[in-house]
């Protein structure tokens, strides 16, 4: 049966060769990825740096318990997208879309509580041209919460792509358009993009939420 | 579902949300004063570095795997050491 098999394509010689490819080709791209978050980072540590009242005065307007539930939301699906990898190259069909599911379904979880959370941050003023007047003075913390809006907006849209990827994914598994464990470097592949998009969000965390916290 | 699940993953998951765990307690009711953000920033470190190792399995990829996702952390070190040296040194 051909879902058993380990697929080979031209012009690779075997195996370990094609998967090397493979891998290769999706850190070049995290490696970009890393580079686009990079820039931000470094805005928001050099915001931090300049205006460090300012950048306190609007972390404390931030909701650091929303944000934890958030990041243990986003850890527990890489947890999820581990064991779909490790039930792909076993070749475990049903399981490896129930946790791909269930890796979309946290990955929805956090969508919704940064929606409920840009929601009450509306209610404060914090969001840039709309709604109240903004409620801080002090120089940087307008500056501040609009690389807030940048970073995790952007940080939203990576894992609404996850989302859309992995269930896309667990059909194509679930119907044998890609079989297991023939194919299950795609599962990989799109668990290593997810394991990624959950970094950034390890360290987009402290540094919007937890750095410089008054309490 | 047995055969899936790996205590060694269980174990990386803990660790995970255990760091998680230490950052956000340390900055809701530590005062670390001056070394605050580096243990922030550190903490958040050890969290990528476990994922990166065991989750994106750098620890069983080959070395030119290995160098390309150096790579990408090398040039991020230049930006932040380069960028970042001019605002704190003057």
């Amino acid at each position: 049966m051909a879902e058993t098999q380990l697929v080979l394509h031209e012009p690779f010689r075997d195996r370990a060769q094609q998967r090397e490819a493979d891998a290769l080709g999706m850190w070049v791209f995290l490696g970009t990825e890393a580079m686009m978050f990079g820039g931000l980072f470094f805005a928001l540590i050099v915001i931090r740096v300049i205006h460090p009242q300012g950048a306190q005065e609007a972390t404390d307007k931030l909701d650091m318990w929303l944000g934890g539930l958030n990041s243990a939301l986003l850890l527990t699906s890489s947890l999820t997208t581990t064991l779909a990898v490790t039930a792909a190259r076993k070749g475990a069909r049903s399981i490896t879309t129930g946790c791909l599911l269930a890796s979309a379904a946290l990955g929805m979880a956090f969508l919704c509580v940064k929606g409920y959370e840009y929601y009450v941050d509306y209610g404060k003023g914090l969001m840039p041209g709309v709604g109240k007047p903004f409620p801080i003075e002090t120089t940087g913390a307008e500056l501040f919460i609009n690389g807030y809006f940048v970073s995790t907006g952007l940080h939203a849209i990576h894992l609404f792509i996850g989302v859309c990827l992995v269930v896309g994914l667990a059909g194509a598994v679930w119907l044998r358009r890609v079989p297991v464990p023939g194919r299950s470097i795609v599962v990989e592949m799109a668990g290593r993009y997810w394991h990624f998009v959950d970094m950034i969000w390890i360290f987009l965390y402290p540094v919007l939420y937890l750095m410089d916290r008054g309490g | 579902m047995a055969k899936v699940i790996r205590t060694g993953d269980l174990i990386v998951f803990a660790v995970l949300i255990g760091l998680l765990a230490l950052n956000m307690a340390q900055a809701r009711w530590l005062d670390l004063g001056v070394v605050s953000r580096v243990v922030t920033i550190a903490l958040a470190a050890g969290q990528a570095l476990v994922l990166l190792w065991y989750f994106l399995e750098l620890r069983s990829a080959t070395l030119l795997i290995r160098l390309v996702a150096a790579a990408g952390f090398f040039w991020l070190a230049v930006l932040f050491g380069l960028g970042l040296n001019d605002w704190l040194t003057r």
